[in-house]
Formats: C-alpha cells, structure tokens, sequence
C-alpha cells in the first residue's frame, strides 16, 4: 500500500471546498430540487474520508510518523515575514481528520432526512461543507498563522450554522454571543502569534516547537504564549470562562449540534494544544493551568448537567464536562491521552446527539419532562442512545471506559487532586447521562404526539456511529494508539481488553460509574428519593445550579449591558456629542458673539467715525514717537 | 516617459466634466456615458500602469516635470510609486463605483456627475502630485465639489453638516498651507522628492529636531483632519450620515487616504526625527481612535452613522501602521488603506440600498430584511466579515500586517502596549457589525417592509466586483505587497525602522 | 515740461469732455458708452506705447515715469473699462446723468493715474484731491434717501481725511524743507534711534499721512466709513471705490513708505510691526462683521475690508524687510487677483439689479437656475476672494503668505490663514444661497453683451492667473521697479 501523494492530500481539504464552492451559487431560490446540493456535499466528505483512512496507513508508514507538503506562499515581504501555507501530517492531525471526516460524513447522511422539509436545504449543506474545509484545513495547516485563519473560518461557519433559522430571534441571538466569546479567546491565540512571532521570527509549527525544546523560547515569553494558545482554546472549547456560548448554541439544527458542537470544532482547543505541546511542556506553569482550567470546567459543567430540562442542554454542559478531562488528560497524560479521549468521545457524542435529534423528530420536543416510554415506539434509537450513554459513563467494554482509565491512570501518577476532580467527573456524568435515559426511556409517555421510530436515513448513521462507541476503545487495549503516537508503549499491564479489570483502579472508576446510575435508577425509576424532596432540602445549592451559577447573567446583563454598554459606552457617546462636538460648535459661536458685537460698534453716527479714526491716528504717532 | 499617463489620469475625468459643463442641452442618457466612459478609462489606465510598475525600482515612477512657476522655483512635478500607485487604483476604482451608484439619479443629475468626476480628478492629483503647492492645490480643489454634492443632493440637515466639513477641511489645510510655506522657506525647494533627506534638502540646513517639530505638527494637523483622527473627527460622523451614497464611497474610501498618504509622504518621510519622537502621542491617538470608534458604532442607531464610526476605527489601525515605523508595519497601514476604500465602499453601497428601498435609516425600527432583501444582506454581511477582519479577507490580511509589523517593530519603545490595547478593537468590531447585522437583517420578517424591493442588476454587478477583490486581497495580499514593499523600505530606512 | 510721457492722461481727459459733449448734443444714449470705452481704449494703448522708454520725471519733478507707474497706469485703466462694460444696463438706472456719470468715472480713474505717478506731496495731493471730489460727486447719483446719506458720509469724513493728509504733508514740507520724495528721504534718513524727539514733527507729520492714506485704503481705525459708503453708492461706483480708489490709495503709500522713508531701520522697523498690527486688526474686523451681514454689497464691503487687511502684510512686510523687490511684486499680483474677483462679483450684482436693487443675499437664491452664466461668475469670484487654490486668489495668498513667512511675520500669517478660514464662511453662504435655494422668480436674468464680456474677461483672467500665475509674475516682477533716487 504505497503512501499517498501529495495532490491527494490536498484533495481533503479542497474537496469540501469545492462542494462548498459549487454549492453556494445555487444557494437562493434556485428552480430545481434541493436534492442535489446533499450529494455534492456528502460525496466531497465521504472521499475525504477515504482519503484520511489511507492517510493514516501511510503516516504510520512514513518514517518519524511525519508527512511535510510544502504549499503556496501567501505573503512574502523582502526582508519581513514569509508565510507559506504547506502541510503537517502527523498522527495526531491523521487521526484528528479521521474523527472529522468520519463524524461529519455520519451526520451529513443523517441531515438529508432531518433537514429534509426544510427550504434552505442547500444554503445548510453548503455551510456543513464550508465548515467541514475549514476544520480540516485547521487540521493539517503546518503554520500557525494558518491554523489561525481556518480557527477563525471555523467560528464563522459555526456562527452561520448556529444563526442557521435566523427568523428566530433566539437562535441569532445565540450565534452572535457564540461568535463573541469565541472572538475573545481569538484575540488571545492573535496575540500568542505575535508575541511568537516578534520572538521567534516564524509562525512554523515544527520550528517553534523545536526551538521551545531547545530553549531558544524561554521563560516568560513562553508561558505567555502559551497561555495565549490556551485562551483560545479555552475560548473555543467553551472551557470555564468562556463557556456560556456551547449551551445557546444548541439553537442550531441538532445535526448542527452533533458535528460542531459535540464532536469537532470544540474539540480544535485540545488539537491546539496538543499540536503546540512541546511548547506547552517547555512552559513553566502553562501544563499546570491547562490541568486546574480541565478539573475545574468538568465538575462545573457536570454539576449543571444534573437539574437541566431540555436534553441538548444536558449533552452541551456533558460535551463541555468530557473536555475538561480531555484538557485534564492533555495536562498529566500527555498528547495521545488527551486525543485518544476526544477519539472516543467524537462518536459517543455525536451518536448521542443524533439520538436526541430523531427522539426531537419523533416527540417535536426536546423537553424531557414532556418524553418518558419511548423504548416501545422507538426501539433502535433507544439501543443506540443507551449504548452511547453506557460509553460516556465509563462503563466497561465499550470505548469511554478505556479512554477515561487512560485519564485516571495518569492524574493518579501525576496529580492526585486532578484524580479526585476525574472521580467526581466520573460519578456526576453516569448519574446525568442515566438521568436523561431514564426520563426519556423508561416510565409512562407524557407528552401527546403521536410517536413513531425514525425513517432509516436516520438510523442507519446512528447504528454505524454505535459500532466506534463501542469498540473505539479496544484500539488501545495493548497500547496500539500510544504505539501510533509515542512510538513505544509505557505500560504494559493493561494487556488485553480484560487485562484492565485486574487492576484496582478500574473497579473504583466502574464503582463511582455503577454508583451515579444507582442513584439515577432510584431517584427516577423507582422514585424512592422523589427528585423534588431533594429540591427542596438542598434549596440554595439547587437554585445556584439551575441558575448556571447566575454566569450567564453575569456575563450579559451585568458585564455586557449594564456596565460596558449602558455605562462606559454611553458616557464615551455623551463625551462625543458634548465635548467633541461641543468644542468644535464651542468655537463657532465664539466667533458669532465677537461678530455680533464688532458689528454693533457700526452704528452709522458719523461722529463716531470720525472720532475713531483721529484717535486711531494720535495712538499710532504716540507709539512711533515714543518708542 | 514615453506618454504622460499620469496627466492624462489626473485630468481625464476634469476634462470630462468641463466638456458635461460647457454642453448644457445634452440628453441625460449621454451624459451618463460620458461620466462612466471617462471614469473607466481612468481606471484601465491605472490598472494598466499597475501592471507595467517595476516591482524592484523603489524610487518614483511615471515621472513628468514641467516648468510651471519660475518665481517659487514650484515646477509641475507628478509621479508614483509604491506606496501612492495602489490608492491611484483604488481612486480610479471608486470613481467608477460612485458614477454606476448614481446612475438612477434624476434629481439634477448632470450637475451630480460633473461634481463626482471634478472630486476624482482632485483625489487622483493628490496621489500624483510630488510638488508641495501642486499637492496642497489638489488637496482643496476637492473642498468645493464635496461641499455641493452633500448640500445638494444629501439627505438630513445637509447644508450644516456640509458647512461643518468645509470650515474643518478648510481649518486643516490652513496650518497645513503655513506648514509648506514655512519648509518653503526653509529649505527654499518645494519638490517632495528634492526634499527627502535622502536628498539632503533638510538635512542640510541643520534643522536641529526641534524647529522642524511645529512644521510637523501643522502638516500633521491638516492630514488628522482628514483621516479623521479623534480629537479632530466630530465633523465626520455628521458628514458621512448626511451625505449621497456616491459621496460617501469617494469620501470614506478615497479622500480618508488623502489623510494617511499625506502622513505617510509627508510627515513620515520628509521629517524621519520628529516622527520618531512624537510618534508615541500619535499611536495613543491612533489607539484612542480604534477603541473610541469602535465603542461609539455600538452606540449608533443609525446605519450610516454606524458605518462611519467603524471607519474612524479603522483609519486608526492606519495611524497605528504608519507610526509604528516599521517596514511590515508601513505595508500594512497601505494594504489596510486599500482594503478599507472597499470594504467602506460596500458597506455604504448596502447600507444605501436599504435606506433607500425602505426609507427608515433608523436600525430599531428595520428587521427581518433577509427575507426580503436576501442579495443586499448577503452583501452587507460579507462587507462586514471583511469589516472584522475575517480571515480570507482583504481586512484580515491589512489588519494582521499591521500587527505583525508594529508588534515587532524595534523604532519606537513600548509599541507593545500599543498593539495589545488595539487588539481589543478587531473584538469591538465584531460585536458591533454582528449586532447590526441582527438587528437589521436577521430576526422576524416585518410585513410593512414586504413591498421592498432587493439590490438591482446594476447594484449587483459592482458590489460582486467589490467584494471579489476584498476575496483576493484577502487570499492573495502579495499582489499588492509586492508593489508596496520597496517604497515602504526607502521610508522606513531613513527611521531606522 | 514734456507732456508726451502723459500722454495717457491726456487721452482721458480730453475723453471725458468728449462724452459730455456727445451726452449734450445726440439722443443716441449708448454712443456715450461707445466713446468712454474708445477713449479708454486709446488711452491703454499709449500707456503700452510707454513701456519702452526709461525712468523720466515729468514737471521737473512732479511726476515720475517708471515701470511701477505704468503697471499701475494699466491696472486702472484695465478696471476702469470693465466697470463701464458690467454697467451698461444699470446706467439705464439714471436717465438724465447719463453723460456725467461716465465723465466723472473718467476723472476719477485720470487722478488715480496720477496718484500712482506722483513723486511730489503737492502732485499727490491734487491727484488724491482729483479722485476723492469725482468720487463724492458719482457716490450721490441714485438720488434715493440711502445713496445721499452714504454720499454725505464720505464726503464729510473724506474732507477730514484730506485736512488730516493735508497737515501731515505740512509738517513734513516744513521739516524737510522741500516737496519731493527725494529730499524728504535725506531729511528722514538722519532720524536716529537716539535722536527721535528732535525729529518729532517730521515723525509726526508722516504719521498723519499714513492715516491719511489708510483711509483710502479703509484700514481698521479708517474704515468706519467704508460699509456705509459701499451699501448706498451705486454698484458700479461701490465696485470702482473698492478697487481703484484702494489701489491708488496703497501705490501711493507704497511709494512714500519706499522712497520718502527708506533710512533708519530701527524707525522703520517698529512702523513695521504697527503696519502689522494695524493689517492684522483690519483682517480680523472684517471677516467678523461679515460673518454676520445679510445685506450683499454691505457684506462685500467688509470682505473688501478684510482683503485691504491682506494687502497691508505687504506693506509691513516692505517696511521691515526694507525695499526687497519680491515684496512689491508680490503685492502687484495680490492687487491683480483682487481686482479681477472684486470686478467678476460685483459686476453680477450690477448685472441683476438692472432695474431695481437687489441688495439682500436672498435675493440671489436659486440664481444657479435663472442664468447659470451668472451664477458661474459670482461662484468663481468668491472662491478666488476666499483663496481657493485653483484660481487668482489663492495664488495672490500663496506670495503673500510665504514672503511674509520668509520676514519672520509668521505669527501675522497664522492670523491671516485663520481668517480665510472664517471668510470661507459667509463667502460659501452666498454661494449655497446661489446654487442650493430654490428661486424666487423663474424668469432668467437678461444681460446684453457688454456686460457678458466683462464677466468673461474677469472669470477667465482668474482661471488664468490661478493656474498659470507665471504670466503675470514676471509682469509684476517688471512692474516692481521704483524710481527710488533722481
């Protein structure tokens, strides 16, 4: 199996492009079927998907696992700064395009029925396509300028998809604030970029990696950058500061919401920093905030994900818990603990979101207090969501366990503190995610539609996508990811899919899993401890957790409009219009009131003139006299 | 030498507008043939120039020298080179823009092109011009034709707001003119080019620092005026509200460059110490510009007033550009005058579009207008992502070259400061232009706005040639970095940048 | 006595009996125009005629033959003729003085002639007399209650000026002891900086001349008398007033000051910074009020005012810089750029009140429609008053201003620049009134052709002269050359 050519290569990334491009002109209301637009787009997608598979072959094939493909220039000034946009294929950008294309092509197949009565049927496909380019464009750029304009590309077509249904007040809303938020982390990685530049004197991946390695970078400087990549990534997988975009964002089609806001685009922030780990590693700290920013994000978001009503928002606040421990994983396992848990978490989250999106179809719901029963009617989304479910939560053969022993392990070796944050992810994430199944699947249907299962087109991607929620963990049972990113594999004892229950660590991350669904199955199965008694007892901390600890509200109402918009902004208008502008009337009518009064004095009385002249002419001579 | 191109392009379009004056019985069809012929020879002749200019010669091009009066020593003296040759395109481009946006005009329209085509010849003068009077003639010559267009056919209370750009321009010009008189007689030359230092021309009169600060800081007022730059701008927003779409294109798009070329060719080049010792005061203002602009668009209401104030903030990233004194820098402060002309440009062609097809300039009282009005919003939001600076586009590229080039640059201290507090206004940007694209285009379709008709064939053709080359400024920059690199060295050399 | 080298003023004279015999005997009014003009004509040709020959002084000294003097010859006379052009319809205006008002307008522009030649107090004071008596007599021909009034005014302020003038030029006779320029000029150059107090009467008696010639010129403490006079004459005589009664006024103290007063530096000097002070306030004085008149002839008289204002940096700069060649030429240039815009402006005015006043600016509203010829013209006019670069008057500035600058009166050129700024103010309120109001009445303004000539001439000498100053530099440059010493 030879390795791929290089025209090939660039064939990824142009080919949703070029969908993109054909797509778009078609876009207004063009006579013909909408039909079409799907098959361009799934088609480009599809093959970019062949293409990443046979990638990944010859990347574990090429010798130092690297492919270079060097690129057009994109500015070239004598003297000044060379940017050329080439290639960097290695395992991490192989297996990242994998996930992307193999996720987007599910959920693409799975978007002809879902958007199917909609009449912007090809402006989506065409937006799916744009944001499909962009992410693998981000993907395989070699030079960080590069990354950083597919990063931005990726924010504009994740704010066109969002704002998709923009009669809907709400959901433009949404993409704005989504577009925002994500815009400051921006600024961050931009002034990252500078500050390598300026020291550095390139943007090129390798060459700054390597220098940080040989300490050419150091210090301050270093961290700093790193903390600028990190706030980016921060900003752009909803981690803590940044996060109250991921949940609006849900506005968006759910297919929408299963590509982006699931599996791919939040996960750049972690490719970032996996990408630039070595500089992260080089910098003092920078590893250590990445860890403490992943705990603290995780707990947080799973604390939410517990009291919320609607379904997207409980897998929004789940996605944004799972990548505090991918970033957590990053901080104490290094690169491939971190991407082995984003591999894994792609297909489970997505399948759960394509699962909530066709109970959506079936119920016209996402309200989960209006669901309830629908095992019967909907037997294979019940399969594949349960089946996700059990993944997220860890359970043994299916993939979320491995990845997250993987995290475990490693926060127990590095940072026991990071473990107990990872535990308590652990059980508050089975407890949610069984909260949901229970309340969807199991008891009486409480809402009045009349249910039915899904058509095919829909179930069928969710069945492919089951398959990886599976098995994508048995990859690494001995050690074969590691193998594909390190090089050699560190531990040994975790031979086999079983090898992993001989080790204690499992029985207590399967203990606080099994613990969480135990506690889900009494409260909303058996309804021993009714949901609202504990409301009740637990008033105040329940209150601040449906209120999203009030950061919403601190963000939009007290920061955003109160203070910035209805106080600094307003009082720089009124400095416009008062002082600026009162300055410049100010001298006008200055000139006005010496005007009027010059004027006054010529009043036409003859004497006067005559008066002022001959005292005019005395001044004149007692100056030149005496002086 | 062979064909004085460069007067045929300064005086095409004035030629033009005399022969429109002299033939008052002319059917309007004609008329408007004749503005549009000569505005797109111009641009032919400049594209064509374009192409044959020497990448590697940093010095002048195209160069014409006339005796014109013996008694200053003051000869007729056009040429161009890298830095002006990218805004005589840009000017060409827009006149022609600004002719096809009024050509559905009625309202005496004859008198409109005529103006129209007498402030593309002055802009075009200015760009050309390397003598100070034959450039300080140009630069007012263009005072009167703006002030008839916004008075005539403007809209709000034009004649103030038009009174109020005449008194500023012409306050700015007035220290400007003492500002050229004073290096007349100081140097007792009047030619741009003798008076480079690389020339020797100032040098040599032993100019210590400090007497050449206050002609400095007078040619500096003149061109602040017009860029605007904070303190100085209360004139524009009224101005630009108030004005035709036509002149709003010319204004915002070409004239603003007078402003940053004037710094550039004049206060940068010709006095290399003073710059460098004010150029901290200066970036503060350009700061202060990019910020101050930015948060008062947010505050507007209406459309045009909130496009204007963007442009303040933009104009001051080119401040930021020129002051940081480098060489990435002073490319980048010219790539962002050229991209900003187009991205303006179509921001005011849509933003009239709307007004004009709803007549409601108010933005809390439009909505929903994707629905009927899908070409224009396309439009509109494409200009503005090239407003924020996306990527791809013509703004990204003009806006991280300016970054890029004062970050690094070793000429002036504590220029990191600067970059990072602007930084912040590429943020300001997208929340305002997001918000108003919300507010105007995106939200509940309104029915009273049902009738209202979309972008006409016409409209469509020139916004799509705008924004195809916003795309390939944007995805190629190199066509026009290329050209600008070698002046940009020749003047930052002297710096030290 | 060689009377050929006035062979000019001859011309005129015999001209202006002409006309009033052809007034007298034929019914035939618009030959009256037809003689007046051929005179005028005839006269400007013997002036070029003059070019040639060298300096002379005519009358042993009374007159002086030299270039300034013909330039200046040429100017009058120049003005002179398009002021009867711009009013061969308003002097329809006057039925019965028909005859007299071109006899006198001649007279008035023979005493100016001779005023720019005279090189002896008793010759500069007839030809200041000469001009003053025909401009009293012309200032009262509308017979309205206005045009009397302003017609008293002058005269009675003119007649203290000339006392003023006249006890002036007595002290200096006594003092000096002679009447010509030359001899004074010895007598003055012993005033020392130490000896002033004996030499006060001389000082004294040059001062009041000096304000004798600064009300012609309408400088600030002489200028009351200037809006009034301006408003009610007739505007063909406010249009002569305002241009060639201030030329004559200012070549005559350009000569004095250059010739009587050219010794002791530091006496010169501090006159200078008066002369400064004095044009700064006239400048300043006059863009104000203007700003806030409505009357248009009223406003003009003002702008006229400001203009002298500009004419005056000359002067001071020629009393520090002490006699340098360019500062002449430069005010010869100003002087021609004025009076061309002066002329363009009003003869507009004269042209639309061809039979009733039209003397409020809102008059002329939508003028643009009704004869876009006119309109043209009073536009260009005005820019060129304000210094708008392409035309006469900016370039006019551009020498003023730098000369200035060059002799260290740069705080006087900042003044100067920030007052066209606020000329641009009321100048642009006529022309938005022009161009952007709608119009009273539909009907255009019928203008014969006389008058279109004059507009011609005048708005294409201030395109010329704005673009292609060249021309009339070296002009002015010959036209510099004074007869200092004889």
């Amino acid at each position: 199996m030879n390795s791929i050519a290089p025209e090939l290569i660039w064939a990824i990334w142009l080919l949703p492009l070029a969908a993109f491009a054909v797509i778009i002109p078609l876009v207004r209301p063009f006579p013909g079927k909408a039909e079409p637009a799907s098959y361009f787009s799934i088609g480009a997608v599809g093959s970019s998907f062949i293409l990443s598979c046979w990638l990944l072959i010859s990347v574990w094939g090429a010798e130092g696992r690297q492919i270079l493909v060097n690129g057009p220039t994109w500015l070239n000034i004598a003297g000044g700064p060379l940017f050329n946009f080439n290639l960097l294929l290695d395992p991490l950008s192989a297996v990242m395009l994998l996930v992307v294309t193999a996720v987007s092509f599910m959920v693409q197949i799975y978007s002809r029925a879902y958007m199917h009565s909609d009449p912007s049927y090809r402006r989506y496909f065409a937006y799916i396509s744009l944001f499909t380019a962009s992410m693998l464009g981000l993907i395989m750029s070699a030079n960080l300028l590069f990354t950083f304009m597919f990063w931005e590309l990726v924010g504009l077509s994740s704010y066109l998809l969002i704002g998709f249904w923009f009669h809907r007040p709400s959901a433009i809303a949404a993409a704005k604030k989504a577009f925002l938020i994500t815009r400051i982390g921006d600024v961050g990685f931009l002034a990252a970029l500078l500050l390598l530049y300026s020291n550095a004197g390139t943007l090129d991946i390798l060459t700054l990696n390597s220098s940080a390695v040989t300490a050419v970078l150091s210090g301050s400087v270093l961290t700093l950058a790193a903390l600028g990549l990190f706030l980016g990534a921060v900003g752009k997988s909803g981690q803590f500061p940044l996060h109250t975009w991921l949940p609006d964002a849900m506005e968006g089609p759910t297919p929408v919401s299963a590509l982006i806001h699931a599996a791919t685009m939040v996960a750049a922030g972690v490719f970032l920093v996996g990408r630039m780990f070595p500089l992260f590693e080089a910098a003092p700290y920078a590893l250590t905030v990445v860890g403490i920013v992943g705990a603290l994000t995780a707990v947080f978001a799973g604390t939410i994900g517990l009291v919320m009503k609607d379904i997207k928002r409980v897998l929004a606040y789940s996605t944004i818990s799972q990548l505090g421990l991918m970033f957590l994983g990053l901080s104490v396992g290094g690169v491939w603990v971190g991407v082995f848990f984003l591999f894994n978490h792609a297909f489970f989250k997505a399948l759960l979101f394509l699962g909530a999106g066709s109970i959506n179809h079936a119920t016209g719901t996402f309200d989960m207090r209006e669901m309830g029963g629908l095992r019967r009617r909907m037997p294979w989304t019940c399969v594949c969501f349960t089946i996700a479910a059990l993944s997220l939560a860890g359970i043994w053969p299916l993939a979320g366990f491995f990845s997250k022993e993987e995290v475990l392990a490693a926060a127990l070796a590095q940072q026991p503190v990071l473990f107990a944050f990872a535990i308590l992810t652990t059980f508050l994430t089975a407890f949610y995610i069984f909260r949901v199944v229970f309340m969807v699947f199991a008891g009486e249907y409480r809402g009045s539609q009349r249910l039915h299962e899904s058509p095919k087109t829909m179930l069928i991607p969710m069945i492919i996508l089951a398959i990886p929620a599976i098995a994508s963990g048995w990859l690494n049972a001995n050690g074969g990811f590691e193998g594909l990113f390190e090089g050699h594999v560190t531990h040994s004892f975790w031979e086999g899919i079983f090898g992993l229950l001989t080790h204690p660590l499992a029985w207590i991350s399967l203990g606080a899993a099994g613990l969480g669904i135990l506690i889900a199955y009494v409260m909303y199965i058996k309804v021993w401890i009714k949901p609202d008694r504990i409301k009740g007892e637990l008033h105040p901390v329940y209150a601040i957790i449906t209120h999203k600890y009030w950061m919403d509200d601190l963000y939009e109402n007290l920061i955003a409009k109160s203070l910035l918009y209805r106080g600094v902004f307003r009082a720089a208008q009124w400095i416009d219009r008062v002082v600026i502008d009162g300055a410049a009337n100010a001298l006008t009518s200055i000139t006005k009131v010496f005007a009027n009064r010059a004027s006054h004095s010529q009043n036409g009385a003859l004497q006067l003139y005559a008066f002022v002249g001959i005292t005019g002419a005395l001044i004149i001579a007692l100056v030149v006299l005496l002086i | 030498m062979s064909l004085n191109y460069l007067s045929i392009i300064v005086f095409l379009p004035l030629m033009a507008a005399i022969a429109l004056a002299l033939l008052p019985r002319m059917p309007l069809k004609l008329v408007k043939y004749i503005a549009t012929g000569a505005a797109s020879t111009v641009l032919a002749l400049s594209v064509y120039l374009f192409c044959i200019f020497d990448r590697n010669a940093s010095g002048m091009q195209f160069e014409e020298i006339y005796s014109w009066i013996p008694a200053l020593s003051a000869n007729y003296h056009l040429g161009v080179d890298g830095i002006s040759l990218p805004l005589v395109v840009l000017t060409a481009l827009l006149g022609l823009v600004a002719v096809l946006v009024s050509w559905k005009s009625e309202n005496r329209a004859r008198e409109l092109f005529i103006w129209l085509l007498v402030l593309e010849s002055s802009i075009l003068g200015v760009f050309c011009s390397l003598n100070l009077l034959l450039f300080f003639i140009f630069w007012e010559i263009e005072v009167i034709p703006v002030y008839f267009l916004i008075s005539i056919w403007g809209s709000g209370n034009k004649r103030s707001s038009a009174l109020k750009y005449v008194i500023f321009t012409l306050a700015g010009s007035a220290l400007m003119l003492v500002g050229i008189i004073c290096m007349y007689f100081v140097t007792g030359t009047l030619d741009m080019v003798a008076l480079e230092p690389a020339h020797g021309a100032l040098a040599t009169i032993a100019a210590p620092a400090m007497s050449t600060a206050p002609i400095f800081f007078m040619l500096l007022a003149g061109f602040a005026v017009k860029l605007p730059v904070v303190p100085l701008h209360s004139w524009q927003p009224d101005t630009y509200t108030d004005a035709p779409v036509a002149v709003n294109i010319l204004l915002s798009g070409a004239l603003a460059k007078m402003g940053g070329y004037g710094i550039i060719r004049l206060c940068v080049s010709l006095f290399p110490e003073s710059s460098q010792r004010f150029a901290p005061i200066m970036l503060t203002l350009a700061v202060i510009s990019i910020i101050y602009g930015g948060i008062l668009a947010l505050r507007q209401t209406n459309l045009k007033r909130l496009v204007a104030y963007s442009s303040l903030s933009h104009m001051g990233f080119v401040l930021l550009g020129i002051f940081a004194l480098g060489q990435t820098a002073l490319i980048g402060a010219s790539l962002q005058m050229v991209s900003h002309g187009l991205i303006t440009s179509l921001l005011f062609i849509t933003a009239g579009i709307v007004i004009d097809n709803t007549n409601q300039p108010n933005m809390a009282k439009l909505g929903g207008l994707a629905r009927q009005m899908p070409v224009t919003a396309a439009f509109f939001v494409l200009a503005g992502l090239g407003a924020l600076g996306l990527p791809s586009t013509s703004g990204f590229a003009a806006e991280f070259t300016v970054f890029l080039g004062s970050f690094s640059s070793s000429a002036v201290d504590g220029i990191k400061w600067f970059t990072a507090v602007a930084l912040l206004g590429v943020v300001l940007a997208a929340v305002y232009i997001l918000w108003t694209i919300q507010r105007v285009f995106y939200g509940p379709a309104q029915a009273s706005f049902d009738s209202v008709r979309d972008a006409g064939k016409l409209q469509r053709i020139y916004c799509g040639l705008l924004i195809a080359l916003i795309f390939v400024i944007g995805i190629c920059p190199t066509i026009l970095t290329s050209v600008i690199q070698n002046s940009a060295a020749v003047i930052v050399s002297l710096v030290g940048g | 006595m060689n009377l050929d080298m006035l062979r000019p003023e001859i011309c005129l004279a015999v001209t202006a009996v002409a006309v009033i015999a052809v007034d007298l005997f034929c019914r035939i009014k618009w030959l009256v125009n037809i003689t007046s003009v051929a005179g005028l004509l005839a006269s400007i040709c013997m002036a070029l005629l003059l070019i040639g020959n060298s300096e002379q002084s005519i009358g042993n000294g009374l007159f002086i033959l030299d270039n300034y003097a013909i330039y200046f010859k040429l100017l009058f006379l120049g003005i002179a003729l398009l002021v009867i052009l711009a009013s061969t319809d308003y002097v329809k205006r006057l039925p019965k003085l028909h005859g007299e008002f071109h006899a006198l307008l001649l007279t008035a522009t023979l005493g100016a002639m001779l005023t720019a030649a005279a090189h002896d107090i008793i010759a500069m004071l007839l030809s200041i007399e000469l001009t003053a008596i025909s401009l009293y007599a012309l200032v009262a021909m509308l017979k309205n209650t206005k045009s009397n009034e302003s017609a008293v005014k002058y005269i009675l302020l003119g007649a203290v000026n000339s006392a003023v003038l006249l006890f002036g030029l007595a002290l200096i006779f006594g003092f000096s002891g002679s009447t010509s320029f030359t001899t004074i000029a010895a007598a003055v150059s012993t005033i020392q900086v130490g000896n002033i107090a004996d030499h006060a009467g001389l000082l004294f008696g040059l001062v009041l001349t000096l304000a004798g010639f600064a009300f012609k010129i309408a400088a600030v403490p002489f200028h009351m008398w200037a809006p009034d006079v301006y408003e009610g004459a007739p505007t063909p005589i406010t249009l002569f007033l305002s241009t060639v009664s201030k030329i004559a006024g200012l070549s005559i103290l350009m000569r004095f000051m250059l010739t009587a007063f050219i010794q002791t530096d530091s006496l010169i000097n501090n006159l200078g910074i008066i002369l400064a002070i004095v044009s700064a306030l006239t400048m300043t004085a006059g863009n104000l009020i203007a700003i806030t008149q409505h009357n248009i002839k009223r406003l003009l008289a003002y702008s006229s005012i400001a203009q002298s204002g500009y004419m005056l940096i000359v002067v001071a700069v020629a009393a520090i810089g002490l006699h340098s060649a360019a500062s002449i030429s430069n005010l010869l240039y100003y002087l021609v750029a004025f009076a061309i815009a002066e002329v363009a402006v009003f003869s507009v005015i004269i042209i639309a009140s061809r039979n009733a006043d039209m003397d409020d600016i809102s008059d002329y509203a939508g003028l643009a429609k009704r004869s876009p010829l006119l309109a043209c013209a009073m536009t260009l006019g005005l820019l060129s008053l304000m210094g708008l670069p392409p035309l006469a008057g900016f370039m006019g500035k551009f020498f003023v201003f730098s000369q200035a600058a060059q002799n260290g009166l740069l705080w006087l050129v900042l003044i100067a620049v920030v007052n066209s700024v606020i000329s641009a103010y009321y100048y642009l309120k006529i022309v938005r009134t022009i161009w952007m109001d709608a119009p009273a009445s539909a009907d255009a303004v019928k203008t014969s052709l006389a008058p279109k000539l004059a507009l011609l001439i005048s708005c294409t000498g201030i395109l010329l002269l704005g673009i292609l100053p060249a021309l009339l530099n070296k002009a002015a440059e010959w036209g510099s050359f004074l007869a200092l010493w004889n």
